[in-house]
C-alpha cells in the first residue's frame, strides 16, 4: 500500500467511494456507539421512540385541528399527526445531532484521520432504530383507525429513504457551516422549531391558497410527507410540486457533499 | 533516495494562518462584502523538512516545544494537508497521537476496546482476535464490563494504551504517548515498545524523553522552529540539541545591592558535559558569577527552588555544610553541585539569598527559571507519574 501526501491530493470521487467502503466498520462502531450513549441512561430506553412521536402527535392535533380547525379530511386527527411526525422527527434529529457531530468530535478529529463525513452519517444512522419504531407503532395506529387501502401504499418506503436522505443532506450542511461559523450552532435550534410549524404535519398544502403553495415545497420535507400522506389514505398529491421539492434535495444532497470536501480539508487545523 | 526508504518526505512545509475572527459569522459577513482582502497572520510551522526512514528503522523526532514535531505527524498520517512538498510512505500507516482517541466514558472497557481498535483501523476480526490479549495485558479483567467512567485514571491510560499497543501496522508514528501510567506499567509500554522496534517494523518516535529516543531510535531528526537543526545517527542528534538547546530564560539581574553584583547564573548538566539542558537524575551545578561592591566576608549563600506553583520545594545553603564563605574574592563564581537530580520533569524557578553575618545584603525572586527533562535517574529511564515532584533512589528485595 502506498500513500503520497501532497498538497491539493484530494481524493477524486472514485477514490473518496472506495474509501467511504474501507472504513465501514468504523461507521457501524460510530453509530453503535450513539445508539448505546443515547439510551445507557435512560431508565425507558427505546420506548421513548414510541413515547415521543405519540406525544407530540396528540399536542399538534390539539392545537392544528381543535383550535386552530386544520382539515384532515375525515382521518383521525392523531393518526394524521403521526404520519407526518415519523419523518420530521427523524429529520430533526439527525439534523440536531449531526450539526454538533464535528464540533463534538473534536478532539477525535485533531488526533486521527478517517473520513469525516462518518461522523455525522453515524447519526443518520444511529437514529434509524427510532425511525422503525416509530413507524411500526404509526402502523398499529393505521390499522386500527384506517381501512382503506390502496396499492400506492408500496411507495411509504420510499419516502421514507427520502426523508432519511433529506436528514443527511441537511446535517452535512449544517455540521460544515458550523465549523466555519461557530455561531451557526445557535441559529439550527430556531430553524429547526419553524421548520415543525412550516413543514405541514398536522395539516397539508391543500388548505393553502394555489399561489403561495410553491413556497412549502420549497421545503424537501413537505414533499415527502404529503407523499406519505398520498400513499397511506389517498390524499391529493400535487406532483410538479413534489418534483420541485425533489430537485431541491437532489441539489442540497450534491452540494452538501461538495462544500463538506472542501471543509474537510483542513477542518483539524481551524477545529 | 534509497531503494529501500519506507517513508520518503519532500521538501515538506506547512503555513498555519492564525485568523482568530474566521470562526465568526459577524466577520465573514462583513469580509463577503468588502472588496479587499484583509490580511491573515500566517505561521510557518515547518520549512522545508526532507528526510528519509528505512524499511524497519525507528527514527526518532527530538526538539523543544512547538518546534514542529507533532505537526510533522499529523501531515504523515493524513490528519492534515502539507503547504507544499511530499511525503510517500509504503505501507499499512497506523498513527498514535494520543491514547484512548475516542474512548466514551458511558460505554464499558470492553465496548471501548472495539471502539477504539476501529478509530485506530483494526478491523473487528483482529480486534476479536487480540480482544484476550489486550485485556490481559492492561491488568483489568475484572471492570472489563464496567462504564470506564468509573475507573481510575490509571486504569483508563493503561486499558488505552493497551489497545494501542497491539496495532500492528507496516508504519506506526508515535507522539509522545509512552509516559502514561504507572512505573511498573510503563516498564511494561517499554519493553512492548521494545518488541515492536524489532519486529521488524518501521517506526518514528516523537518524544521530549532523550533517554527513550537514543535507547529506541537508530537515526532521527532535531528540530526547531520548524527547520531541521541536526539529522543522522541518533547520538549525534541528540547531542546537537542538548548543546543548542536553552531550556531556561535568564532574568536580567537587577542591580539592587550595595554590597554585591550578581551578574550571570548558570545551571548546566555536569553529566551531559556542561550542557544547559537538564535531565532528571544529572549531576548539576549552579554557578553564581559575582562582583563584589565592598569586602565582603562570612557569605551565606541561600537557594530555595519551586516549582510552577510557586511552592517551596527545597533549599540549598553553604550553612547546612557549615560552609559559610569566611573569605570572598573581589570578583568570582560561587558554584554550587547536586551530585543527583531527583525532580521530575517540569518547570521551576530559583531564588537567591545572600548574606553576610546573618545580615541580608541580596534577595531575588524567581532570579531564574529552568526545565527538568526526563533522564536516566533510574537505570531503567523510567519516569514516575508527572504529578509525583521528587525521585529517590530506593532498593528493592524479597525474601
Ligand atoms: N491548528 C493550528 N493553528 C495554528 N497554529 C498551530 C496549529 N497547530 C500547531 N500550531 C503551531 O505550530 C507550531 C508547531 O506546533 P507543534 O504542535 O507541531 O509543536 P511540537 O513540536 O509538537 O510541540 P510540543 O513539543 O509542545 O508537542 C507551534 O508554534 C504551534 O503553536
Ligand atoms: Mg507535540
Amino acid at each position: 500500500m502506498k500513500t503520497i501526501i501532497q498538497n491539493n491530493r484530494g481524493l477524486n470521487f472514485k477514490e473518496k467511494i472506495q474509501e467511504l467502503y474501507d472504513y465501514r466498520e468504523l461507521l457501524w462502531t460510530l453509530a453503535y456507539r450513539d445508539f448505546k450513549v443515547k439510551y445507557a441512561q435512560t431508565f425507558l430506553g427505546i420506548i421513548w421512540g414510541v413515547i415521543e412521536p405519540l406525544l407530540t402527535a396528540i399536542l399538534l392535533s390539539f392545537v392544528f385541528n381543535r383550535i386552530a380547525k386544520a382539515n384532515t379530511f375525515g382521518i383521525n386527527p392523531v393518526l394524521f399527526s403521526l404520519t407526518g411526525i415519523i419523518a420530521w422527527n427523524y429529520f430533526s434529529n439527525v439534523v440536531n445531532q449531526g450539526t454538533n457531530s464535528l464540533i463534538l468530535a473534536q478532539n477525535m478529529i485533531k488526533k486521527i484521520y478517517f473520513p469525516r463525513i462518518l461522523l455525522p452519517a453515524s447519526k443518520a444512522l444511529a437514529a434509524l432504530p427510532d425511525l422503525l419504531i416509530s413507524i411500526l407503532f404509526t402502523s398499529v395506529y393505521y390499522l386500527v383507525y384506517w381501512n382503506d387501502f390502496s396499492a400506492d401504499i408500496l411507495f411509504f418506503p420510499l419516502f421514507i429513504v427520502l426523508a432519511i436522505i433529506a436528514g443527511i443532506s441537511i446535517s452535512i450542511w449544517f455540521s460544515a457551516l458550523n465549523i466555519r461559523y461557530r455561531d451557526f450552532r445557535h441559529i439550527v435550534p430556531f430553524a429547526i422549531r419553524i421548520g415543525l410549524f412550516v413543514t405541514p404535519i398536522a395539516y397539508t398544502t391543500n388548505e393553502v391558497s394555489p399561489d403561495l403553495r410553491w413556497i412549502f415545497f420549497l421545503n424537501p420535507l413537505t414533499g415527502v410527507i404529503e407523499g406519505i400522506r398520498w400513499c397511506l389514505f389517498g390524499l391529493e398529491m400535487h406532483w410538479k410540486l413534489f418534483g420541485l421539492s425533489m430537485i431541491i434535495l437532489a441539489l442540497l444532497f450534491i452540494t452538501g457533499f461538495y462544500f463538506f470536501n472542501k471543509v474537510e480539508k483542513n477542518i483539524a487545523d481551524v477545529i | 533516495m534509497s531503494s529501500n526508504s519506507v517513508i520518503e518526505v519532500q521538501n515538506l512545509s506547512k503555513v498555519y494562518d492564525i485568523e482568530g475572527k474566521s470562526k465568526d459569522l459577524r466577520y465573514a459577513i462583513s469580509k463577503f462584502f468588502s472588496s479587499k482582502n484583509k490580511e491573515t497572520e500566517k505561521l510557518l510551522a515547518l520549512n522545508n523538512i526532507s528526510f528519509n526512514v528505512n524499511e524497519g528503522e525507528v527514527f526518532g523526532i527530538i526538539g523543544p516545544n512547538g518546534s514542529g514535531k507533532s505537526t510533522l505527524l499529523k501531515i504523515l498520517s493524513k490528519i492534515t494537508f502539507p503547504t507544499s512538498g511530499k511525503a510517500i510512505l509504503n505501507g499499512r500507516v497506523s498513527s498514535l497521537l494520543e491514547v484512548g482517541t475516542g474512548f466514551h466514558h458511558e460505554l464499558s472497557g470492553r465496548e471501548n476496546i472495539f471502539l477504539n481498535g476501529s478509530i485506530l483501523g483494526m478491523s473487528k476480526k483482529e480486534i476479536k482476535k487480540k480482544f484476550d490479549e489486550i485485556v490481559d495485558f492492561s491488568g483489568i479483567e475484572k471492570f472489563i464490563d464496567t462504564p470506564v467512567k468509573h475507573y481510575s485514571s490509571g486504569m483508563y491510560v493503561r486499558l488505552a494504551f493497551s489497545v494501542a499497543a497491539h496495532l500492528e501496522p507496516e508504519i506506526l508514528l508515535v507522539d509522545e504517548v509512552l509516559s502514561v501510567g504507572d512505573m511498573n506499567f510503563r516498564r511494561k509500554s517499554m519493553g512492548k515498545m521494545n518488541e515492536v522496534a524489532n519486529s521488524g517494523r518501521t517506526v518514528i518516535l516523537v518524544s521530549h524523553n532523550l533517554g527513550i529516543i537514543k535507547n529506541l531510535c537508530q537515526n532521527g531528526i532535531y528540530l526547531d522552529r520548524g527547520e531541521i537543526q541536526s539529522s543522522g545517527i541518533i547520538q549525534k542528534v541528540v547531542e546537537d540539541y542538548q548543546n543548542s538547546y536553552k531550556p531556561y530564560q535568564n532574568k536580567t539581574l537587577p542591580n539592587i545591592s550595595k554590597h554585591i553584583d550578581v551578574s550571570k547564573i548558570d545551571i548546566l548538566s555536569i553529566t551531559n558535559n556542561g550542557s544547559k539542558i537538564l535531565s532528571t537524575g544529572d549531576e548539576i551545578m549552579i554557578k553564581i558569577k559575582f562582583k563584589s561592591l565592598v569586602k565582603l566576608r562570612n557569605l551565606l549563600v541561600k537557594i530555595i527552588v519551586r516549582d510552577n506553583n510557586k511552592q517551596v520545594l527545597f533549599s540549598c545553603n553553604n550553612k547546612f555544610y557549615d560552609a559559610i564563605f569566611e573569605s570572598v574574592p573581589d570578583e568570582g563564581i560561587i558554584t554550587c553541585q547536586i551530585p543527583k537530580l531527583a525532580l521530575n520533569t517540569g518547570e521551576y524557578s530559583i531564588d537567591l539569598f545572600l548574606e553576610q553575618d546573618r545580615i541580608e545584603i541580596f534577595k531575588v525572586f524567581e532570579i531564574m527559571r529552568f526545565e527538568v527533562f526526563a533522564g536516566g535517574f533510574y537505570e531503567t529511564a523510567i519516569m514516575p507519574y508527572h504529578d509525583r515532584i521528587f525521585l529517590v533512589d530506593h532498593v528493592w528485595k524479597i525474601e
